[in-house]
């Protein structure tokens, strides 16, 4: 009992964002923002998360904590990018570890990366709130505007996993408006409809574009 | 268009695992996806290729309590009041022995009604409903075009078949299952002979956005559960007949039913992972 509260304690002692709790705006900063966080250096081998989230499922605390902190930035990033609601996207990472937590058993490195594990929890629980209630906060077009294009420059791309890389170099292959509409979809959470209005595109050319996208991604992923 | 063309259903799980899919299509889809194990592979794959995406997504700091909620949430000791409220009532005998003995009056209660009130349906008369159903079938099938429509007449038409076999059907056991507060949510029954569970939804679960979707559990005595399979709605009158493998009704038959609450496709870890809704020990008919 007290070296579980001693545990408890140490967690707190290390909690992340007690040091920095970065604003909202300055997430959009790109290459600086990435490159000095402090917990890409541990973080920084990709392996590292997918030997954490297997220790997790043995039950050791203080991986999912060092998984946590690897993770949980840019898993918050994806969620406030998504629902554009702090809170709610706060309570959507916390339900998401907490879940991680009980099934990291069922993970599988063999299928895919523990971060593509985790985000696939987080934005699917996004679509979920999305898609059942609605667009609370109306979507921002200045907003959108700063950084719909998925590109990445090369100094971010050095802190990809390897599949992460290819997925990127596969998106560098497809044309200008598959790849912007593909971005509205996957990280503003919009839907056909929504990115139709907002690339002004016929709806038809927009699925037409995404679809199309799709099956060149992963034809490309395979080769 | 059919959703067995490999090429159709592997844009829908694609579509589906972006978030594209709104509306109506959503809804359809996910109605496929809880009964296709296949096809929840296919999305799976899916999310796990398109998430690689998020390791470019911007990072910004979540606010420490965040991981203080997840630290106590994962915390090994007895929790605070608000959490583990279930979890702990699920391990709890004296719950179980209360379940039971409020599930046996009631489940008398319902084998009375059963035995003498239930109206018969004869055979014959569920022969005539069913040839009336094949051939309403037929002509949808003929309906070239308009795919979305023949799926929701199909699930439609499962609903009908299934509620034609509750009235028909004469359980071997039959179990009420009670939520917290003794609600009966949910009644089964049994035939161990065909092996076919049939479940109907009486009440409207407690709703959570961020799980989906109703698990039905086979809890063994020794505490073991197994997962019998997912009920397609929350909406109350769904009924669904699960078919059981003979070992597995036997099984059942000297066991209880649990409902938990899952993210959509079920648990992933092969037991509950989210709130134990409503349970209920299965009783012997004794006709």
């Amino acid at each position: 009992m007290s070296s579980h509260k001693s545990l408890r304690r140490s967690w707190r002692a290390e909690t992340p964002g007690v040091k920095a709790v970065r604003l909202l705006q300055s997430s959009d900063e790109p290459v600086v923002g990435r490159a000095d966080r402090p917990d890409r250096a541990d973080a920084g081998s990709t392996q590292g998360r997918e030997t954490l989230l297997q220790a997790c499922a043995r039950g050791d605390r203080t991986a999912l904590h060092s998984l946590y902190k690897a993770t949980a930035p840019q898993l918050f990033g994806l969620a406030l990018r998504m629902l554009r609601r702090r809170e709610l996207a706060e309570e959507i990472v916390q339900d998401a570890f907490v879940l991680a937590w009980r099934s990291a058993h069922t993970f599988d490195p063999g299928r895919g990366s523990a971060m593509a594990w985790l985000a696939r929890i987080v934005r699917n629980r996004c679509i979920d709130v999305l898609r059942q209630r609605g667009r609370e906060t109306p979507l921002d077009d200045a907003s959108i505007e700063d950084r719909e294009d998925p590109r990445s420059s090369p100094a971010e791309l050095a802190v990809l996993s390897s599949d992460a890389r290819r997925l990127q170099k596969c998106l560098a292959e497809l044309d200008e408006s598959s790849r912007k509409v593909l971005g509205l979809v996957y990280h503003e959470g919009m839907t056909y409809q929504e990115a139709a209005v907002h690339v002004g595109a016929p709806l038809g050319t927009v699925k037409g574009w995404v679809r199309r996208s799709l099956v060149r991604l992963r034809n490309c992923m395979e080769r | 268009m059919n959703y067995a063309d490999p090429e159709l259903r592997d844009r829908l799980a694609a579509e589906y695992a972006l978030g594209a899919l709104s509306g109506l299509d959503r809804r359809r889809f996910e109605r496929l996806l809880s009964g296709d194990r296949d096809l929840r592979d296919l999305v799976e794959a899916w999310e796990l290729r398109l998430n690689l995406l998020a390791e470019s997504a911007p990072a910004v700091e979540p606010r420490a309590h965040v991981w203080d909620e997840i630290a106590r949430q994962i915390a090994p000791a007895p929790a605070p009041v608000r959490e583990g409220w279930l979890d702990r009532l699920w391990d709890s005998l004296g719950f179980w022995r209360a379940a039971a003995a409020l599930a046996a009056v009631t489940a008398a209660a319902l084998v009375c009604y059963l035995a003498f009130l239930a109206p018969r349906v004869a055979p014959e008369q569920v022969a005539a409903l069913d040839e009336r159903l094949a051939r309403i079938e037929d002509a949808a099938r003929g309906l070239a075009g308009v795919p979305g429509e023949i799926a929701a007449l199909g699930n439609r038409l499962a609903s009908l078949a299934s509620r034609v076999d509750a009235v028909a059907s004469r359980p071997t056991h039959v179990a009420v299952l009670l939520d917290k507060d003794q609600r009966p949510m949910m009644t089964a029954d049994l035939d161990i002979a065909d092996g076919r569970l049939l479940l109907r939804l009486n009440l409207t679960p407690p709703r959570d956005f961020t799980a989906k979707v109703l698990e039905v559990w086979l809890v063994s005595p020794d505490g073991m559960r197994r997962s019998l399979g997912l009920f397609p709605s929350e909406r109350p009158g769904t009924t669904t007949a699960l078919s059981l493998p003979h070992d597995t009704a036997e099984a059942l038959a000297k066991a209880a039913l649990a409902v938990s609450l899952e993210p959509r496709g079920g648990s992933t870890t092969g037991q509950p992972s989210g709130p134990v809704l409503f349970t209920g020990a299965l009783m012997p008919v004794a006709l």
